[in-house]
């Protein structure tokens, strides 16, 4: 897959770029109403809507605190299971370390095209429990899609203590949908 | 058909009974070889192929972006993100908690999903934030032509850029952590 087709730029000439700020600047000048989301209330998703995306949506994008107070971020799968998101990080991820020093966390779960995204911010709690290790495994594979066969060796090659499983604590959501912008 | 039933977990995924039987053969087992299911790279073209192949679904799979927070913590928004020549845009606007967030400490962490899902990378540097006409318009041309997943010309739609207080934002990278299939 190539980032730009072929023929075709991505980028502005300067030109163009001359060209739009002097459109924009004739709008601005003439008042003209223009369609903007810079209030996102409108946007958000009800608690059924944000826990349907969280539980739809293929893996998460987690993000915590290094020790020098910058930020982390990892993809990681998930898993939503009596009502709780659960995530898998594997061994040698710098965010097991960090995590255990701090277990602050913010998620984004993506919903895909055109749908929104949820961000949830709160803590993690690490689980040893070999019988989560495993139920947990085997959701975030199948809501990926993994074959049984493939689900198999998932589970052969896992290393309970070294892979960790996260249980996502919710202090706060944050969300936004696309379904809700109406153009007019 | 609908049935108008939501499925808000995965519980119907697994069975106990399934769950039992491995639990049973991991604690026989003997150890597994180390073969991480994962390899990690921190070569920057594992980086920026990633980001390539997310580049041109932008409305899909944008990313997200990383910050620390005030109080020492972290904070995270989904983005999306416009590669022009070579360089991660994205933006923001004055009044969200992101922007102060960003002009007090610019470090930030980029994540960005391959649109397989099977790679990811993490970008990590800091954002530099620009409400220059030029920068901004710049941004807002090229976003706008992939949005839909699909090169098209500039359009009315741009003007959702013109509102006061709207930033470009150049990530400037540092450090690139790749996870790829081992």
């Amino acid at each position: 897959m190539t980032s730009v087709e072929p023929g075709r730029r991505l980028e502005a000439t300067e030109e163009e770029v001359a060209y739009w700020v002097e459109r924009k600047r004739d709008r601005v000048a003439k008042g003209e109403k223009v369609f903007t989301v810079e209030d996102l209330h409108a946007y958000q998703l009800d608690e059924d809507e944000t826990w349907e995306l969280v539980t739809e949506g293929n893996g998460c994008m987690l993000s915590w605190v290094a020790e020098d107070g910058s930020p982390g971020g990892t993809y990681v799968k998930h898993a939503v299971l009596n009502g709780a998101a659960y995530m898998v990080v594997l061994d040698g991820d710098e965010a097991i370390p960090a995590l255990r020093r701090d277990p602050r966390v913010s998620v984004v779960f993506d919903g895909g095209d055109g749908v929104g995204a949820v961000t949830i911010r709160g803590t993690v709690e690490f689980v040893d429990d070999p019988r989560a290790f495993v139920r947990v495994l085997l959701a975030a594979g199948r809501r990926e899609g993994l074959s049984d066969e493939q689900l198999a060796q998932r589970l052969r090659a896992a290393r309970p203590g070294r892979e960790c499983i996260l249980h996502l604590k919710p202090e706060r959501f944050v969300t936004f949908t696309h379904k809700k912008i109406v153009r007019g | 058909m609908d049935s108008g039933k939501r499925v808000t977990s995965d519980d119907h995924r697994v069975s106990e009974a399934e769950v039992d039987r491995w639990v049973a053969e991991k604690q026989s087992a003997a150890p597994g070889p180390s073969s991480p299911p994962m390899k990690v790279s921190t070569d920057p073209k594992d980086a920026w192929a990633v980001i390539n192949e997310a580049h041109p679904i932008v409305h899909a799979y944008g990313g997200a972006i990383a910050w620390p927070t005030k109080d020492g913590g972290v904070a995270s928004a989904y983005v999306g993100f416009a590669v022009l020549d070579g360089e991660i845009w994205t933006t923001t606007t004055k009044g969200r908690g992101k922007t102060y967030a960003m002009l007090r400490d610019p470090r930030a962490a980029f994540i960005i999903v391959s649109a397989d899902r099977q790679r990811s990378t993490t970008v990590y540097g800091k954002v530099e934030l620009s409400n220059n006409d030029r920068d901004v318009t710049r941004f807002a041309i090229g976003f706008s032509r992939y949005r839909s997943g699909r090169w098209q010309e500039v359009g009315p739609g741009i003007s959702s850029f013109d509102s006061p207080g709207r930033y470009a934002v150049r990530f400037i990278p540092e450090r690139f952590v790749t996870r790829m299939p081992a």
